[in-house]
């Protein structure tokens, strides 16, 4: 086991592409890293240039203490689960699993053995003279997993390994994998594209777009207090309600609505007061006025409909204010679907905000009509429009 | 619905047996005729014998030394089939997976190799040959069907392995594995359909081939099936009986092969790849 320094690493491809712009990492030892963000980030580069099938362009890679960038794969010690598994298609689940170990020349009776305890420890020795495509999913999965641990690495690389499962499966595979990780006490990336599956697996969650880190850190911290709106839009399911908004005396406006804000926050909010800025509100900051004090400010809306998933309920209701529209937020609407930019740029027309709250499904609330959500104000987040970084 | 066996299903089957039937005719007469003593066979070549005049494959196996001729056969074929398969395979390995102006002027000379005719460089070919001590030699006839048709087996591998998604071998490199047990245990098992097709295609090529062997092999004991057919075609008579039992014996080994490995090869041509 060992940390993974990544120093001012670069990625240019020949045609000019930046993939990977002066990355800044160190991933302890037993760490497990989730790498997330839309197509194209630089996640997956990231994560090839430490396999060694990625060139690095510039800058300086450590695994332990030794400068990997010039070494190559088989020299490193680590261990990769692809997107599709890459399960050798020619052979049994027992030789795909015993295939590292023979790379290292280990002895056939103690190949044996530890394919053995790897396939009990996976649930996979009912299987093990079975050919990958007699597999189910969640069994080639497995068989993936045991081809990367059997071999004990230092570091085990993971590239979007659940993207091919069904959503129940893929929630098992998630606890598994934890479960798997706490156990060895690898070092682990892994890649997602799914930022349930980064708050849900991460220690420590990267996030990059077009090549950049963003912001890193615990979950908690990236929903809490994200840097900037592009972190903020895109950790959180549903995401964040963002309106651009403007400050006068003691208050955000967003459309007519008049919303007061606490001492605390007016006090970093000074500089800009008088400008317009983008306001972030998490749909569990809207809440149901009957169940809070009445001294926080209330925001009007027509609820259009709502979701009832036990134990919650999303409302969904449209707020008559001016939505956002930087690049940040359409990357992100582009990455999900074409045809949420088309809405975004709809609801642009309307000067009209689509906004969620999560509440409980136990609580009342309408599911069409006018509606006075409570917001708790001390929760908002406000970014600088022009540069996109949280104001704090 | 769609399964019903109609009058017309009944038509359809009847015309194709007749069809398949057709391409019997002529091995009906290498039967008939690879049965008959000489003066039958040039009286009345094509009724059914008379007698059953079994002598004719016994005269052709002594006469034309067939038993060695098979033997050469198995050689030559052999050989310069797992050439073109060992050699064609890595470079088509290389090809596809190093792109670069190198690689892509490599293939294009290969290309150029499928469609230009090689008989267009025979007498320097020859010549060379000869100078170097490789006429007449396993080695030089081997070297020679090799040199023919390996654009054939590089064109054919090339866009295979263009096909095959790169992360197997990723995995492998990253497994720990060389690039050469990479190749060996990881991508060459995965060639396995296109593999089938050039064995199949060069080796009944080379098996048949009666042109370059006469060339580089006649007047030596290394001659294959074909030439050794020959023997019996003399310039003011030739003894068909013989030749016909002579070809009979020569296509037995490829029929024998095909019927016995039938399935595998018919599963591995049609397969691809299954993950």
């Amino acid at each position: 086991m060992a940390s993974v320094t990544f120093s001012d690493i670069q990625k240019t491809y020949p045609d000019g592409t930046r993939a990977v712009v002066d990355l800044n990492l160190e991933i302890n030892d037993g760490e497990f890293v989730v790498f997330v963000g839309p197509s194209g980030c630089g996640k997956t580069t990231s994560l090839r240039m430490v396999a060694g099938l990625e060139d690095i362009s510039d800058g300086e890679l450590r695994i332990g203490d030794t400068v990997v960038n010039d070494m190559a794969p088989q020299q490193r010690d680590i261990a990769m689960v692809f997107q599709n598994y890459a399960l050798y298609p020619h052979m049994s689940v027992f030789d795909n699993i015993a295939y590292p170990l023979e790379s290292q020349g280990m002895k056939k009776g103690d190949i044996k053995e530890r394919v053995a305890r790897t396939a009990e420890l996976l649930g996979l020795t009912e299987h093990l003279k079975r050919r990958p495509r007699n597999l189910s999913g969640g069994q080639r999965q497995r068989v993936a997993m045991g081809r990367a641990i059997v071999r004990q690495p230092q570091v085990f690389l993971m590239d979007e390994p659940l993207s091919n499962l069904d959503a129940k499966l893929r929630v098992q595979m998630r606890a598994e994998i934890t479960r798997l990780q706490e156990q060895l006490g690898v070092t682990t990336i892994f890649v997602t594209h799914d930022q349930v599956e980064a708050m849900t697996m991460g220690d420590r969650i990267v996030v990059m777009r077009k090549g950049v880190l963003q912001q890193q850190g615990p979950p908690e911290l990236l929903y809490d207090e994200p840097a900037n709106l592009f972190v903020a839009e895109f950790i959180g399911s549903p995401a964040m309600n963002l309106f651009r908004g403007g400050l006068d005396d003691g208050a955000v406006v967003l459309g007519g609505q008049r919303l007061p804000l606490p001492e605390r926050t007016l006090g970093s909010l000074a500089a800009y007061r008088g400008r317009e800025v983008a306001v972030g509100i998490r749909p569990e900051h809207l809440v149901d006025p009957a169940t809070v004090d009445g001294a926080l400010p209330r925001l009007a809306a027509e609820v259009r409909f709502t979701e009832t998933l036990p134990p919650e309920r999303l409302i969904y209701a449209s707020v008559e204010a001016p939505p956002v529209m930087t690049e940040d937020v359409l990357e992100i609407a582009k990455d999900v679907d074409a045809a949420a930019v088309e809405r975004l740029e709809e609801l642009e027309e309307k000067q009209s905000v689509l906004a969620c709250a999560r509440f409980d499904s136990s609580q009342g609330a309408p599911d069409r009509g006018r509606y006075e959500f409570a917001v708790v104000a001390d929760r908002l987040h406000f970014f600088d429009l022009d540069t996109g970084a949280a104001i704090r | 619905m769609g399964n019903r066996y109609t009058k017309r299903t009944f038509a359809r089957e009847l015309t194709l047996l007749l069809v398949a039937a057709i391409w019997w005719v002529p091995f009906y007469f290498l039967v008939v005729v690879s049965l008959k003593p000489d003066l039958e066979a040039l009286q009345s070549p094509l009724s059914f014998p008379k007698e059953i005049h079994l002598g004719n494959f016994s005269t052709a196996w002594h006469d034309a030394a067939l038993g060695r001729s098979l033997v050469n056969s198995l050689i030559i074929t052999g050989g310069s089939v797992l050439a073109l398969i060992a050699i064609g395979s890595i470079c088509a390995y290389t090809i596809a997976r190093r792109p670069g102006r190198m690689s892509t002027t490599l293939y294009l000379l290969f290309v150029l190799g499928i469609i230009l005719p090689f008989q267009l460089g025979l007498v320097p070919t020859y010549a060379v040959m000869r100078h170097l001590g490789l006429v007449g030699s396993y080695f030089g006839i081997i070297l020679l069907y090799t040199g023919i048709w390996m654009p054939f087996s590089v064109f054919l591998y090339t866009g295979f392995v263009r096909a095959l998604p790169k992360e197997y071998e990723e995995a492998s490199v990253v497994d720990g594995a060389s690039t050469l047990r990479t190749f060996r245990r990881v991508v060459f098992p995965l060639l396995r359909p296109v593999t089938g097709t050039v064995a199949i295609f060069t080796g009944l090529i080379i098996w048949n081939d009666f042109f370059l062997s006469l060339i580089f092999l006649n007047g030596t004991k290394k001659t294959p099936l074909p030439v050794a057919v020959y023997t019996f075609v003399g310039a003011f008579a030739s003894r068909w009986n013989l030749i016909f039992a002579a070809v009979i014996v020569s296509l037995a080994p490829v029929l024998i092969f095909f019927l016995v490995a039938q399935r595998q090869l018919i599963r591995g041509f049609t397969g691809g790849i299954k993950t």
